[in-house]
Formats: structure tokens, sequence, C-alpha cells
């Protein structure tokens, strides 16, 4: 009862990045989220997803994998490609950094998933693909900011 | 609805209910040809049927900042809800764009 888990897998097409948000709102939907955490995850998913997209696989086609899991009410989330993989991740996290200048990025998608979820890992090997992974403890809302 | 609409030296942006990569990326192709002829010096970004926004948001106001800038022109935003807000706030994007009463 209090565990659950999901997977999703799903071509790296930016109109997926609607399809993922979702998908995992809805996982999350039986731990009572306030409506807050549910914009909260949705906002870390959809910029995992779309480094993912735009980074990972350069818009080229590839797979994304996202594995959810529940346990009470903790949240794990992990956004899995298959692409590039990021030589730096210290960089790639700095704010206001972005490899993609020319492609208005913001480069705060990793300072997103920060703000948003309460833990952030990201672990990516040149050439074989990057996993972010992520967790949020659901019922404790407070505020970063 | 239009994307955009045009008044004078002024362009309104009209966001859609989510601005994610792949939508941000249509409103930039779809308002570069209100940008085009240079005439353009304010940009309002209308949030009245936005829910949702990610990073790539930020990425779009900040090039069309960009593109004003340098006529000394202003981007602004408005009818912005209160997860919208929070989302503007912790991008630090009030530093270039002003908000205005709904």
């Amino acid at each position: 009862m209090n565990k659950n888990e999901m997977l999703i897998e799903f071509g790296s097409d930016a109109r997926n990045e609607g399809l993922a948000r979702v998908v995992v709102a809805s996982f999350l939907t039986r731990t009572n989220p306030t409506l807050n955490e549910v914009e909260d995850v949705k906002t870390a998913v959809s910029e995992a997803v779309t480094n993912s997209i735009i980074h990972g696989y350069e818009n080229e086609d590839g797979k994304i994998i996202i594995k959810a899991y529940i346990e009470d009410r903790m949240l794990s989330v992990e956004v899995i490609d298959y692409g590039c993989g990021i030589p730096d991740v210290g960089k790639a996290m700095e704010p206001m950094y972005t490899s993609k200048e020319d492609k208005n990025r913001s480069g705060m998608g990793f300072s997103f998933m920060e703000a948003f979820m309460d833990e952030l890992v990201v672990e990516s090997c040149v050439g074989k693909g990057t996993t972010v992974k992520m967790k949020k403890k659901i019922g404790t809302e407070q505020e970063k900011y | 609805m239009n994307i955009y609409e045009k008044m004078g030296d002024t362009v309104i942006i009209n966001l859609p209910e989510e601005v994610d990569d792949y939508r941000a990326s249509m409103i930039i192709q779809g308002t570069d040809e209100a940008f085009a002829d240079g005439r353009i010096k304010n940009v309002v970004f209308d949030f009245e049927h936005t829910m949702f926004m990610d990073s790539s948001g930020i990425g779009l106001i900040t090039r069309r900042f960009r593109d004003v800038h340098d006529r000394g022109g202003t981007v602004s935003v408005v009818n912005v809800n209160q997860r919208m807000d929070k989302i503007l706030l912790m991008s630090g994007i009030y530093r270039i764009a002003t908000k205005l009463a709904r």
C-alpha cells in the first residue's frame, strides 16, 4: 500500500515533455500532495527531460526512461538517457551556465531541479548517457525562497 | 488567439497554457517576424492563460530582452499567477522584466 513504482520509456521528441510531466504528476497523486508539490515535481521532470532531448540527444532520436518510486510519502524519480553525456557535471550545474547560448537556453535547468526537489544527483558518462536522480518528500511544503 | 499582437512599437506575446521547451521554440519562431523590422521596442508577455512554465520560458523572455535592450526597449510580464510569480522570482528575471498590475 505504501509502496509503488512505475517505469516509462518514450522517444526524445519535445512533444513528450508534456507527457512525462503528466505521467509523473499522476503517479504522485496517491501521496496526496499539495498543488504546489505537484507543480514542483512537474517542473523538475520537465527540466530533466528537456536536458535529455536537447543536450543528451541533441534533438536526434533516442530513448528516455523515467523510473519513479514512492515509499510512504517520499518520491524518487530517475530520468535516464543514453545520449552524449556531460563532460563536466559540476560546470553544467552552475547557475546560468549553458552550452547552448544560441539556442535560447536559460542555463537554469539544474537550478530549477535543485530548487524544486529535496535531492538531486547527476551521474553522467561521456558517450554513454546521463541519469538524473531526484527525490522529494511530500507533505513538508517547505518554501525555499 | 493570435500568438502576438502588435501595437505601435510594442508587441504583446500571448503565452499558451504550458510554456516548456517545445512551446517556447514555437513562440520564438512564431514571433520572429514581429521583431524582424527592428522597430519593436517593448515586449509584454501575457501570462493570462499560463499555468505551467519551466526554465525554457526564462530562455524565451531573455531572448526577447536581448532583441529590444539595445534599442532602449523594455520587457514586461502581466497577469502572472502565484505559481508563475514564484518561477519568475526564482529565476531572477525581475531584474530585467517589470511586472505590470493585472
